[in-house]
């Protein structure tokens, strides 16, 4: 449904996002995930055409993704990370000012997600906490029932609750078969809803697997105890979360037996052996 | 997207208008209370001790201001000029670029419309907009002057009317530079200064033949007042060149702003 080709963008010399290729399918619920800077809002803008890529392809529903292309634009619902609106109108005209663009009369969907997320439609624009702001987007993003959602950071301002309405919304739609772009820094939320997720660093994807797999790749965490902590972290050169005089807690992945083999010289007083946490095999990633 | 775009700029429009008639409405109010036999002579004297090149370059050379239509084809046309092109330069600047100075391009972008539907929807605007403000000025000085019993219809419509030849052709100029720019503090300085840069060339250019070369670097140049004043008649050249500048600018507009970076 959404396929991205060796996707490049430098801004003058600096790097965007090089050769990124992701296909997704239809119905399918993608995370996009890295840290600041990595290429996540570079790849966005490309999709939705707002910048020009320096090479490299995007394709929704197997035709090239061209900013004139009246259809394709129909098929897709954009949430940006800050939602900018017009400030004169209210929450109920700028509803019907998007519904306006459309040929069909969207209404009746918009009726349901104002009631669905709690908006007040007679509230000026400028009036709305950023939160709200938000929820309005994420109904002028949904109301015109699209195939493809891109969602830039979309719960960023949510408060638990409306997240979890949110989230109900994104499994109905993914029911109906929307394919579904989801860029966050949100683990959990990423763990809870996505089919699969694709890490981004640096400019580059490094690694694209579903949840499940990401979790189940045989990574865990090790936490060491002894008095030759210093010794221990020099020979073994893993990815350590944190030391201190007397404790070693690493990243470790690779045969357990080794590392046992490894640690066996020194005088280890306590060691523990731990399935890391979500946050933990990202932060693995990040690094 | 039109009528949206009518709704969001009348206010400019509304407060650009009104200034425009409160300057007018002043010099009728002071010209219907004057007593001219008086004033005449103030004037003369006034006349006699300002420098030639100065009179030359508000067409008080060939006019006498002891009337309000005297008036009107020499200070009263620098008015309606400077008026207009201010309005329609400060349009221009703004009217596209407002929506990435504000962001709300990335909501309006993500809607099924084309750019090139952006920019006409702007446009039409934009003209519709400038088209107004002319004809509430021309109406008011229609009434102004038929009320001074100093209505030559003809001549005052083609005053009224000829600034838009160089007003238009701002509009656009000033848009199209706006599509190499992200900010619109960066762009009402350049379409404010180009409209002064412009007025004060073609002024000066009327000083002497030594500089009346600047006038070819000057948009006000094709609503030169002095021309149609002293024939009675709009310059066809004039309008020939401000249409060609106005397909110009309307080509580069689309152009550029489809292939811009609007975040």
């Amino acid at each position: 449904m959404l396929e991205i080709k060796k996707l490049t963008k430098y801004y003058k010399d600096i790097l965007g996002i090089e050769n990124l290729s992701i296909s997704i399918n239809r119905g399918e619920i993608f995370g996009f995930i890295g840290p600041n800077g990595a290429g996540k809002s570079t790849t966005i803008k490309c999709i939705m055409n707002q910048i020009n890529s320096s090479s490299g392809e995007i394709y929704i529903n197997k035709v090239i993704n061209d900013k004139n292309d009246l259809k394709l634009k129909n098929m897709i619902g954009y949430l940006p990370d800050e939602v900018h609106l017009y400030d004169d109108l209210s929450v109920n005209e700028m509803l019907q000012y998007s519904n306006s663009f459309y040929k069909k009369d969207y209404s009746k969907r918009i009726n349901y997600l104002v009631e669905k997320l709690n908006i007040d439609t007679t509230k000026k624009i400028e009036e709305l906490s950023l939160g709200n702001l938000k929820k309005v987007g994420i109904v002028l993003a949904m109301m015109h029932e699209p195939k493809i959602l891109i969602l830039d950071e979309a719960t960023s301002g949510l408060d638990p609750l409306v997240k979890e309405t949110f989230y109900e919304l994104l499994l109905e739609e993914k029911e109906k078969g929307t394919t579904i772009f989801f860029s966050s820094h949100n683990l959990s939320e990423l763990k809870k809803i996505c089919d699969r997720v694709g890490i981004v660093k640096d400019g580059h994807l490094i690694a694209l697997d579903s949840i499940k797999e990401l979790t189940n790749n045989h990574l865990q965490i090790i936490t060491v105890m002894s008095k030759d902590i210093s010794k221990i972290s020099k020979e073994l050169d893993q990815d350590i979360i944190s030391q201190d005089k007397s404790t070693l807690k690493f990243i470790f992945k690779g045969d357990i037996n080794n590392l046992i083999k490894q640690l066996y010289k020194y005088k280890i007083e306590k060691l523990l052996i731990e399935d890391p946490s979500i946050e933990e095999i990202f932060m693995h990633y990040y690094k | 997207m039109l009528k949206r775009e009518l709704k969001i700029n009348r206010k400019g429009l509304i407060i650009w208008t009104i200034v425009g008639l409160f300057l007018f409405s002043i010099t009728y109010i002071t010209y219907f209370n004057m007593d001219m036999s008086e004033t005449s002579k103030s004037i003369n004297d006034m006349l006699a001790v300002m420098p030639k090149e100065i009179i030359k370059m508000f067409n008080m050379d060939i006019v006498g201001i002891d009337t309000v239509f005297g008036w009107f084809k020499t200070e009263g046309y620098t008015f309606i000029t400077l008026i207009t092109c201010l309005y329609a330069a400060i349009l221009g600047s703004n009217i596209l670029l407002k929506e990435e100075n504000d962001k709300t391009i990335e909501f309006l972008h993500s809607k099924p419309i084309t750019r090139s539907n952006i920019v006409s929807s702007k446009i039409w605007s934009g003209l519709i907009n400038i088209g107004i403000m002319f004809a509430i000025l021309t109406l008011f000085n229609i009434i102004g002057m038929a009320l001074s019993d100093n209505l030559q219809i003809k001549l005052l419509l083609m005053l009224c009317l000829a600034p838009m030849a160089t007003a238009i052709p701002l509009f656009f100029v000033c848009m199209f530079i706006s599509t190499f720019f992200d900010k619109t503090s960066k762009v009402n300085g350049i379409g404010i200064g180009l409209v002064f840069i412009s007025y004060f060339l073609q002024l000066i250019s009327s000083i002497n033949d030594d500089v009346s070369f600047f006038k070819y670097f000057s948009l006000f140049t094709l609503s030169d007042g002095r021309e149609i004043i002293t024939n009675n008649s709009l310059n066809l050249a004039s309008i020939i060149i401000s249409l060609i500048i106005i397909i110009i600018s309307v080509t580069g507009i689309y152009y550029k702003y489809n292939k811009k970076e609007l975040v």
